[in-house]
């Protein structure tokens, strides 16, 4: 849930979907440009380690420093900022040092997070990497809005299911963990019952519901409270809609998690040859790709969905 | 009327809005059918297969099929406590002779509109959904609920037009009948 509003801090935003090359960091940097037209202050972060590009798409040339001197060396947030064109929204460029994300400790995540949410900023972008790192897992996690971006394809289906499912047995182990039942979570996992190939989800969570009395009340509140925002990029046609939500009712019949789907993003058969040295300024100004993004941002602040 | 809980499970199990109506339930239950049964060609699906199994699969199918059970049940208490209602504080004004042909959905249309009534009057005395009627009148039979409850909307409308209601229900029902011998 969002209560960020009414505290004052930056509300996070985290977008990831488990595949490269799925047009995630164009949508996460027009959702940036959009909600600034709405006269909001943005932070655009690039938390792609080795692989950022959030710069090139807001037209700016390589930034000398990045989010892992925050990291590595404790440079302040604000002091790693850089102005973009558009104004009302600051960049946080990302590492080009190729920095492994795997030595950021949970401590320094969450240190991160509570600088994030102090930057003078109504909202906040973290655009995570492809794959499935645990860093990205639990950044995700940590988001106030957690939200996936995939295309039509199977291929990207295939990896965006594989982070779920990362997503959803990271958030378990936590909440167990935290319920002090982490040794007997660790040993459920080790005894899953694997008859033939991987066991269903479904079937696995309800072995973490056997752990204890308390253990079904826990896993259902953490079910409950986690809900995912989905969004469909690179539409062909319309009925390629349908497979937002085919994936919306997976993740609840399958994943045990609530998804909405708040929205889709037309494909545009020019858009390499829209790009010019300011990046893709132009193409979130006006026309399709802005009034697609506009339309995500309605659903997500009204909590509202695409409808059939 | 409240709603417990279990119905509004099976809203969201169903993916449906508050407000569905008939022809959305039957529009998820359609969709969400095709999407777990064993011919899904959903790519989500057949991702998953491997994994999911066919037991598993078959589990969300029944309860996709209870949830739809239970909402019709729901839809269908919910018309009928309202239906009772108009009935008895809408006594009709006037009853206008109608040949049993005429009571096409067109032609309870054009009478209708010839009374100048607009379906959101009927909306606002029936808080049944609009689209229904609209239904109705297009005569779009796969939309409209079972024909036992489709009957009971057809009387309610006419007589809200100041139709006899038995005669236009009879003569409604005998065209939506044709069609639904000539869907199986």
């Amino acid at each position: 849930m969002d209560t960020t509003e009414m505290t004052g801090q930056a509300s996070i935003w985290a977008i990831a979907g488990g595949k490269g090359g799925t047009g995630k960091s164009i949508v996460t940097a027009g959702l940036a440009a959009r909600i600034t037209e709405q006269n909001k202050r943005v932070v655009l972060a690039d938390a792609d380690f080795g692989g950022p590009n959030l710069h090139t798409i807001m037209g700016l040339k390589r930034p000398k420093r990045s989010i892992s001197d925050f990291f590595s060396e404790g440079v302040p947030l604000e002091d790693l900022l850089v102005e973009t064109n558009q104004s009302g929204l600051m960049l946080l460029p990302g590492d080009y040092r190729t920095m492994d994300a795997s030595t950021i400790t949970i401590t320094q995540r969450e240190k991160f997070f509570r600088h994030l949410k102090a930057l003078p900023a109504d909202i906040i972008l973290v655009d995570l990497g492809a794959g499935s790192s645990i860093h990205t897992v639990d950044t995700f996690l940590m988001a106030d809005r957690p939200i996936l971006v995939t295309t039509p394809e199977v291929t990207s289906l295939d990896n965006l299911y594989l982070f779920v499912k990362k997503v959803l047995f990271r958030h378990l182990n936590m909440v167990l963990s935290q319920a002090g039942l982490k040794e007997q979570a660790k040993k459920a996992w080790r005894d899953r019952p694997r008859i033939d190939g991987p066991v269903a989800i479904p079937l696995l969570v309800e072995t973490f519901q056997s752990l204890s009395p308390i253990a079904p009340a826990i896993i259902n509140a953490a079910l409950r409270q986690f809900r995912l925002a989905l969004i469909v990029n690179q539409i062909r046609d319309p009925g390629q809609i349908e497979v937002g939500f085919s994936i919306r009712s997976v993740l609840q019949q399958y994943f045990l998690l609530r998804a909405a789907f708040v929205g889709i993003v037309r494909h545009l058969p020019d858009f390499w040859q829209n790009q010019t040295a300011e990046g893709c300024r132009s193409l979130f100004a006006m026309g399709q790709l802005a009034d697609d993004l506009d339309l995500i941002l309605t659903h997500l602040s009204k909590g509202d969905q695409i409808k059939r | 009327m409240t709603i417990s809980k279990t119905v509004l499970d099976a809203y969201a199990l169903l993916d449906l809005e508050p407000d569905a109506d008939f022809a959305d339930l039957e529009a998820a239950h359609r969709h969400l059918s095709r999407l777990y049964g064993a011919e899904s060609k959903d790519m989500s699906i057949q991702l998953l297969e491997g994994e999911w199994g066919e037991a598993e699969r078959e589990k969300v199918l029944e309860q996709i099929e209870r949830a739809y059970g239970r909402i019709r049940l729901h839809l269908q208490s919910q018309a009928e406590t309202l239906a009772e209602e108009i009935i008895e504080v809408d006594p009709p004004e006037q009853v206008l002779p109608l040949e049993e042909s005429d009571y096409s959905g067109a032609a309870l249309r054009n009478v209708r509109e010839q009374k100048g009534i607009g379906l959101h009057e009927i909306y606002k005395k029936t808080q049944l959904p609009y689209k229904l009627f609209a239904n109705i009148e297009q005569e779009r039979y796969g939309n409209l609920p079972e024909p036992g409850l489709l009957r009971w909307y057809v009387s309610v409308y006419a007589k809200l037009l100041g139709l006899e209601a038995k005669a236009a229900a009879d003569g409604y029902m005998r065209r939506y009948r044709r069609w639904s011998s000539n869907q199986s």
